[in-house]
């Protein structure tokens, strides 16, 4: 028991120091693969937190449809990104304040892996025994993403059409609508 | 030997007590690398990065919640006693993940669209040439008007 | 670049692509209808069956890519997994219930929930491998506005 939370303690450092690697970095293609890095060692540390479907989503879509959209994007923007160090001081301070803000906070939240913790007692052992009984599915998350919360769902998926259709939208024919913008750009394209 | 087994356990709980606060502090420090990348980058690639980074850091909160002490990942066996990981955070996880990806192709195709109007995706280059423009535009209304005046 | 744009002459890939492209759908099929059992479910099958489509137009070229999967298909399909969601919900009010549940589409309600679980599932994993398809095909085939 101990050892799971070793281990999801090194991953999480692990994604902190990916973390902080995003931010010196100003190359396009090293954001591109730290991004999917970071995304697959998410996956792992849901796997050692229980979370199997979670896991598996985030492998597949996280770490790679999300590289590929990134490296497909990536073709037709500049390869670095410009410096400009002196604009970062005030955001940089707010997030620090905030951060400490919420370390702060984070004494008052449950210890991780306790059984009694509020978000175990309210509705979730009827989901276990109803997936069981009533629905007759072993898998829970399945039976809880399908049928108890199937309005969710159907929502997330028509969301998912949406943001399909809006970029579809965004891409296509835009061959007459860039207007003399044209010649201002000096970009090159990959 | 008693004595050794009470301080293997003392320590195992100092350890386990340890860790169980050191995962949301890095979640909070993810949450605020994400957050900067977001407010404090000028690039709109990056912007969106700082986005991915952040929405993972929140899955990461609601998936520790989730989580219980010699539990097993939600899927029914026979066994009688057995304790299940909270299976509620992975639902809405799960969904959000997928969106999640769907709403950055929208950022990215934006970012896209940005990138051949304008020919640069840093926020002060834009904003210098919205600028450039709209001097043109009080200029040329300027010149309308003379002419309707005369 | 050179290589990029060859890469379909590339022996190995093509030979590899072709050998794997079904066995990616299979496994994506796989984890759609076992997703009652263990892990998966719409959501990661159609990323997989989708990431087949996208291994066949990143080797052999977005042109081939769009003559194994035709865009209207795509189009069509894309629409078509919300409809069978919402189908599933209209079905269960016409039968006599409230929206989306799925106790009366079979004989007995434990059936009735499995069919709908089915279904639903079936329609959330065409909407989303279809997404995704129609993403990569939306970004690769971009044209910038700036090299006409």
């Amino acid at each position: 028991m101990i050892s799971e939370l070793i281990i999801n303690a090194f991953l999480v450092t692990i994604m902190l120091a990916i973390g902080i690697a995003l931010l010196k970095t100003r190359t396009v293609i090293f954001t591109v693969v730290l991004t999917s890095a970071y995304s697959l060692i998410a996956a792992l540390m849901f796997i050692t937190l229980d979370a199997v479907d979670v896991a598996f989503t985030e492998a597949s879509v996280g770490a790679g449809i999300s590289t590929i959209l990134f490296l497909a994007a990536m073709a037709y923007l500049p390869k670095e990104e410009e410096e400009n160090l002196n604009s970062q001081i005030l955001p940089a301070i707010s997030c620090m304040v905030l951060g400490g803000i919420l370390i702060w906070c984070s004494y008052d939240l449950p210890e991780i892996g306790l059984l009694s913790s509020p978000i175990h007692q309210h509705i979730v052992p009827d989901y276990i025994l109803g997936s069981r009984d009533d629905i007759g599915i072993p898998n829970i998350v399945t039976s809880v993403l399908a049928s108890y919360r199937g309005y969710d769902t159907f929502g997330e998926t028509i969301v998912v059409f949406t943001a399909g259709v809006a970029v579809l939208v965004l891409l296509k024919n835009n061959t007459n609508v860039s207007k003399q913008k044209n010649k201002k750009s000096n970009g090159k394209i990959g | 030997m008693h004595l050794l087994v009470l301080s293997q356990e003392k320590i195992s709980n100092m350890i386990s007590s340890t860790i169980g606060i050191w995962n949301y502090w890095i979640v909070f420090l993810l949450m605020m690398i994400g957050l900067f990348l977001v407010i404090g980058r000028k690039n709109f690639l990056k912007k969106i990065v700082g986005l991915t980074i952040f929405q993972t850091s929140v899955f990461l909160l609601y998936i520790t919640f989730g989580k219980i002490k010699g539990g097993t990942p939600p899927i029914l066996n026979n066994a009688i006693d057995t304790i299940y990981s909270n299976p509620l955070p992975h639902v809405l996880i799960l969904t959000a993940i997928v969106v999640g990806v769907a709403t950055t192709a929208l950022g990215l195709s934006l970012v896209l669209r940005i990138n051949s109007e304008y020919g640069s995706i840093e926020e002060d280059d834009i904003s210098a040439q919205d600028l450039v423009d709209y001097h043109d535009q009080i200029e040329s209304s300027k010149k309308i008007d003379k002419k309707f005046v005369q | 670049m050179e290589r990029l744009v060859n890469m379909h002459k590339n022996p190995i890939l093509r030979i590899s692509t072709k050998i794997l492209f079904a066995p990616i759908i299979l496994f994506g099929l796989y984890v759609q209808f076992h997703g009652d059992f263990g892990p998966g479910g719409g959501f990661q099958a159609g990323v997989i069956v989708a990431s087949a489509f996208i291994l066949y137009s990143i080797v052999f070229g977005l042109d081939e890519g769009k003559k194994l999967f035709p865009p209207n298909i795509n189009l069509f399909l894309l629409a078509s997994g919300g409809l069978i969601y919402g189908g599933v919900g209209i079905a269960s009010i016409i039968l006599g219930e409230e929206f989306l549940s799925y106790n009366v589409l079979g004989s007995s309600p434990q059936s009735g929930q499995h069919i709908g679980i089915l279904l639903v599932e079936f329609g959330v994993g065409l909407t989303v491998s279809n997404v995704m398809i129609a993403l990569f095909n939306a970004f690769v085939g971009f044209k910038s506005g700036k090299d006409k």
